[in-house]
């Protein structure tokens, strides 16, 4: 008996082990998966390039009594790995936006708004009289691009990479570049000989 | 009992502490407001000021954060601001930021507050563990 026991209580421990827990998480948390492009160096680079636009003595004189609009270009991902630059775009885009000093033009949907625009003035169902024209959309004075580089250098126990993240806003009517930036993160893996 | 005692002890040996030190720059008289949460960190580590200054139209927060302790420090730092009614603003809020102290080093750390209707911050540093 004594043995069954203890048998049962075994397999209810390996069972136990065994099973799946899933669990939210803080989504603004470091995160330290791998020293792979992560989500708290998207926040980061978001973050510091939001806070140098918004902040900028450089382009005091633009913002100040307008909104200027702005074109966003993707970024140019120059790094090893595959990294969704659309997001750290957007990121920056909707912080830009929130604070209320920027406005944008969304060069990604012009598919969509021309679809809607030939459907209500060319298809017939629209009130001719409430159908947008064509022609009266607003074009962007500066555009918004940048690059993402990576330097990486393994040996036997180290990984270590440098990001650098450049942006800069150039005005579309004379060319001339009015801001950039640029903000760096380094990571580190080392393996260690002992332990886990 | 004793090996009760004994596993009580472990257990709470595995536990981490997540807590930090926290500063206001918000406090009524104008000095800095510190917040030790956790005992062993607050040996290690200060904020010596946190102030909140006006930059072009939007609060820029400043808070120096010194080392005290000799050796490398891992901390991640995050900025929470909040409007004159001690709202938080959710939209100009950072995320957790890392940052490496060298031996007694002092830094600064800054953030600028998205929306013109911030007032004063609060800055939370914690240990990796």
């Amino acid at each position: 008996m004594k043995k069954l026991v203890l048998a049962a209580s075994v397999l209810a421990f390996t069972l136990t082990g065994c099973s799946t827990q899933v669990s939210y998480g803080d989504p603004q948390e470091v995160e330290t998966v791998d020293v792979a492009f992560g989500s708290s160096d998207l926040q980061k680079i978001a973050g510091e390039m939001t806070d140098s636009m918004i902040s900028s003595p450089l382009l005091a004189e633009i913002t100040a009594n307008n909104r200027p609009i702005v074109f966003v270009e993707r970024i140019k991902n120059k790094t090893t790995e595959h990294i969704d630059t659309e997001s750290v775009t957007d990121s920056i885009s909707t912080k830009l936006l929130q604070s209320g000093k920027f406005r944008f033009v969304d060069m990604s949907r012009v598919n969509e708004v021309r679809e809607q625009l030939d459907f209500q003035n060319e298809v017939g169902l629209v009130d001719p009289s409430k159908a947008i024209a064509f022609g009266q959309q607003v074009g962007a004075e500066y555009m918004l691009y940048g690059n993402l580089a990576s330097i990486v250098k393994t040996n036997k126990k180290t990984k270590d990479v440098y990001y650098k993240m450049t942006m800069r806003l150039m005005d579309l009517k004379t060319g001339l570049v009015e801001w950039a930036d640029e903000t760096e993160i380094r990571k580190a893996e080392t393996k260690s000989t002992f332990g886990w | 009992m004793k090996y009760l005692l004994l596993l009580s002890v472990l257990l709470v040996g595995c536990t981490t502490d997540t807590s930090g030190i926290a500063a206001d720059s918000g406090k009524p008289d104008g000095k800095q407001w510190l917040i030790v949460d956790n005992l062993n960190l607050g040996r290690k580590l200060t904020i010596i000021d946190a102030a909140t200054h006006q930059g072009m139209d939007r609060l820029r927060g400043v808070a120096t954060i010194q080392s005290l302790f000799k050796g490398d420090l891992n901390l991640q730092y995050r900025f929470y601001w909040y409007d004159s009614n001690n709202v938080q603003l959710n939209n100009a809020t950072t995320a957790w930021t890392p940052l490496s102290l060298h031996g007694k080093q002092q830094i600064q750390v800054q953030s600028v507050a998205l929306v013109h209707n911030a007032n004063h911050f609060k800055i939370y540093v914690r240990e990796v563990e």
